[in-house]
């Protein structure tokens, strides 16, 4: 186990294995995401209370889910940096952290613009909004942390505690329509019950989900490659890696 | 608006969404990929001139 995360932990061991498997979770993120989409926009059928309006949940949804899901991983890679001291783990956290603020904002626009046509209104200080807001400022808040430290290692250990404290959040998203009485409707996909959502579709929803996770994973390759170069300070295999000769 | 846009009186919030999520996805790739490229680029400069010197 320890040699496993030791190994993984070693930037040329993770920048080999990144190069390999972008272009894999890229193509899988660009076939699975066309899928969901066109299924969601021609295939899926209208909802008999929404209509049409209901197909903004097959990026709404995904944007939402990927908005916590890269929150726990980012707060779980730094709290490895912090423990074990990997500083590939800090690289990873602070590389998923303008993606999921990406998510995050998604999942914020597209609830405002499917809220209009449904609730009659842009925003309301509803508990999920409110809560998802916080994590978007949470992410600010992360970025801007380590933005204003300029001792890397410092930088490191301050967002991490950050990022650690913020994971409060993440139940208090996932639950607040169940602990208060919100305008947003309760969870469409449930891991105990069975589905909120016909099979003709969820099946795209399914989709584009899948189809974000790869996403989140190939950006996040792509930009710790690039976080890995920066904090590179054995040259030897930065110049093989490289190519430089 | 083409006929494959039209998704009844709510074809503007359906479309704008999708297109809103089309853009910030495709943004993550290229803002990610010309940061890997530029900084692959000024490390590999630095590492010649390093090893020149």
């Amino acid at each position: 186990m320890w040699k496993f995360i030791h190994k993984f932990g070693s930037p040329p061991h993770f920048y080999r294995l990144s190069v390999v498997l972008t272009p894999w979770f890229g193509w899988a993120a660009a076939i699975l995401i066309t899928a969901g989409t066109l299924g969601g926009l021609y295939l899926a059928p209208p909802d008999y209370q929404q209509g049409e309006g209901f197909r903004i949940i097959y990026v709404h949804v995904p944007s939402a889910s990927m908005s916590m899901f890269v929150y726990v991983n980012m707060a779980l890679a730094a709290a490895v940096g912090l423990i074990w001291r990997i500083k590939l783990a800090h690289a990873v956290a602070a590389a998923a952290a303008p993606i999921g603020a990406s998510f995050t904002f998604l999942a914020l626009a597209t609830g405002s613009i499917w809220a209009k046509p449904m609730w009659g209104t842009w925003w309301v200080w509803d508990a999920r909004l409110t809560s998802e807001l916080v994590l978007l400022f949470l992410y600010f808040g992360y970025m801007a942390l380590r933005a204003a430290i300029d001792d890397e290692n410092r930088a490191d250990r301050a967002s991490a505690l950050l990022a650690i404290i913020g994971l409060i959040n993440i139940p208090i998203i996932k639950y607040s329509v169940e602990w208060w009485n919100t305008l947003h409707q309760p969870a469409t996909i449930s891991k105990m019950g069975k589905p909120a959502m016909d099979g003709d579709m969820l099946t795209w929803l399914l989709l584009n989900i899948a189809g974000f996770m790869c996403f989140f994973i190939a950006v996040l390759l792509i930009s710790a490659r690039a976080e890995v170069i920066r904090r590179a300070r054995d040259q030897k295999w930065l110049k093989q890696a490289l190519g430089v000769t | 608006m083409p006929e494959f846009l039209e998704f009844g009186k709510h074809t503007t919030y359906v479309v704008s969404s999708f297109a809103l999520v089309m853009v910030v996805l495709a943004g993550n790739v290229v803002f990610a990929r010309r940061r890997l490229n530029a900084l692959v680029n000024r490390t590999r400069r630095r590492l010649s001139a390093e090893e020149k010197s």
